[in-house]
């Protein structure tokens, strides 16, 4: 008995620490591939989407989160078959919501610290790199998840606006889900040199898809 | 009795009675002080706190002893005038977090732990040289040896990359296994345009990683690595450590 206080007396005590987030099933395109140098996904592109979200910076913004034209929303994902996933960068017109103020503040790039801001300026370049490069450009983090499941049921890290998941993780992640309703988000960020500039964004509202049972 | 327990189990975690200098002092040595689920820095992975300057031969850290830091007129060499400011550059920059409002309690219990190691209200701020090019390296690299760069490696690199070759107590999943990450990987292969006209993926390495250690994540070069500047190690003694990898 007294043991059982002891331990509870311990663990009451503990660091709380973070639970590790889960690792991508696909970085399309992986840096490892690419042959464009200047455009590719990694695993440290998607560590900065995580910080970013762990720090509060997420923003829900239609103006500036990417519009998902396939599949429909609404439509049933067959496991057996992944289907072509097309976004738009930022979608065309946006009627239905207005710009965050949180969009604004984030926006605002002049409050960059002197020290970064002299940094930047270097006309010094590196070649070193710690895994594939410092990146500049738009990637995205796409998610598909199940109400209630702390882990997403599919992740990927993109560096383009369309692509067909690969068929084996498609099959396994979505199978064990068959019959069940699914959210999809993808969220955007724009990178300079590793880290992310502006965003990440993503609509206030996830895309519902069903998968086939 | 269990009464007594369950108040002793609620009362037992409380910080209602603790310093906030303690209390900053448990936030100095926290990784947790990060939003990032996915940091494994805390202050003192960088940062020594003794009285005195590091004997020479002891650890070797990117950052400075933060002993007598608070009074200091700036700090990052002049480039932060403001002690919350400093503190939050590193915690963006190499701890993936979430910038410290200056009025948050963590803020003022991280200043009441630094301030109570300054005793020296006058003291001056510390130079901070960023060495952009190692023209001297392949002279050094003629009389580096090995033997030194294993005890440079376990005094200044041991605590984040672990061993050599496989990592093997490396703090983090992110941190890249030296020097196998740079040499099998896309990075130099093919050695990338600046390497010279014909350069080796040996030549390619041992410039990325003196890079790496000379200007951190900056300089379109990435990760979460501090740099390590002028004051904090030579440039022989990155030309031995360069020799321990076999470079």
């Amino acid at each position: 008995m007294r043991l059982t206080w002891l331990a509870l007396f311990l663990l009451a005590c503990g660091d709380n620490a973070a639970p590790q987030p889960p690792t991508p099933d696909e970085y399309v395109i992986d840096c490892e591939t690419a042959t464009d140098a200047g455009t590719f996904a990694s695993d440290e592109n998607y560590s900065a989407f995580i910080n970013k979200e762990a720090a509060g910076a997420l923003v829900k913004d239609c103006t500036k989160a990417p519009q998902l034209t396939s599949p429909q929303a609404g439509a049933v994902l067959d496991p057996a078959a992944p289907p072509t996933i097309s976004f738009n960068d930022t979608p065309a017109t946006c009627k239905s919501c207005k710009p965050s103020p949180i969009r604004m503040a984030a926006c605002n790039l002049g409050r960059q610290p002197f020290w970064r801001r002299v940094l930047k300026a270097f006309v010094l370049e590196g070649v070193a790199e710690a895994h594939c490069g410092a990146f500049t450009g738009t990637n995205y983090l796409l998610r598909l998840t199940h109400a209630g499941d702390s882990a997403p049921v599919y992740l990927s890290v993109l560096s383009v606006t369309s692509y067909t998941p690969d068929a084996t993780i498609w099959s396994r992640k979505l199978g064990a889900h068959r019959g069940q309703t699914l959210s999809l988000t993808i969220e955007r960020a724009i990178f300079f040199r590793g880290d992310i500039m502006d965003g990440p964004f993503v609509q206030p509202t996830p895309y519902t898809f069903m998968v086939k049972p | 009795m269990k009464l007594a327990l369950v108040a002793l189990l609620l009362a037992g975690c409380g910080d209602e009675n603790v310093p906030a200098s303690e209390l900053g002092a448990r936030l100095f040595a926290d990784s947790n002080l990060s939003t990032s689920p996915i940091n494994a820095f805390s202050c003192a992975t960088c940062h020594p706190v003794r009285v005195g300057d590091v004997p020479h031969g002891g650890p070797i850290y990117p950052g400075y002893n933060l002993f007598d830091s608070v009074y200091r007129p700036s700090w990052w060499g002049g480039y932060e005038d403001r002690l919350i400011d400093a503190i939050n550059y590193c915690l963006v920059e190499f701890m993936g977090g979430a910038a410290l409002d200056e009025n948050e309690p963590r803020a003022k219990q991280l200043y009441e732990y630094l301030r109570s190691i300054s005793p020296d209200t006058s003291i001056p701020a510390l130079p901070l040289t960023i060495v952009k090019n190692v023209t001297s390296l392949d002279n050094l690299m003629a009389t580096a040896s090995a033997s030194n760069g294993a005890a440079v490696w376990a005094r200044g690199c041991k605590g984040c990359h672990g061993e050599i070759h496989t990592g093997e107590g490396k703090l983090g999943s992110k941190t890249s296994i030296v020097p196998e990450d740079t040499t099998t990987g896309k990075v130099c292969h093919p050695p990338p345009p600046q390497i010279p006209p014909g350069g080796t993926v040996q030549e390619c390495a041992r410039q990325v990683i003196v890079e790496k250690v000379r200007h951190g994540k900056f300089f379109n070069i990435g990760g979460l690595m501090p740099l390590y500047s002028a004051e904090m190690i030579t440039d022989a003694e990155i030309a031995d450590i360069l020799a321990y990898l076999g470079l």
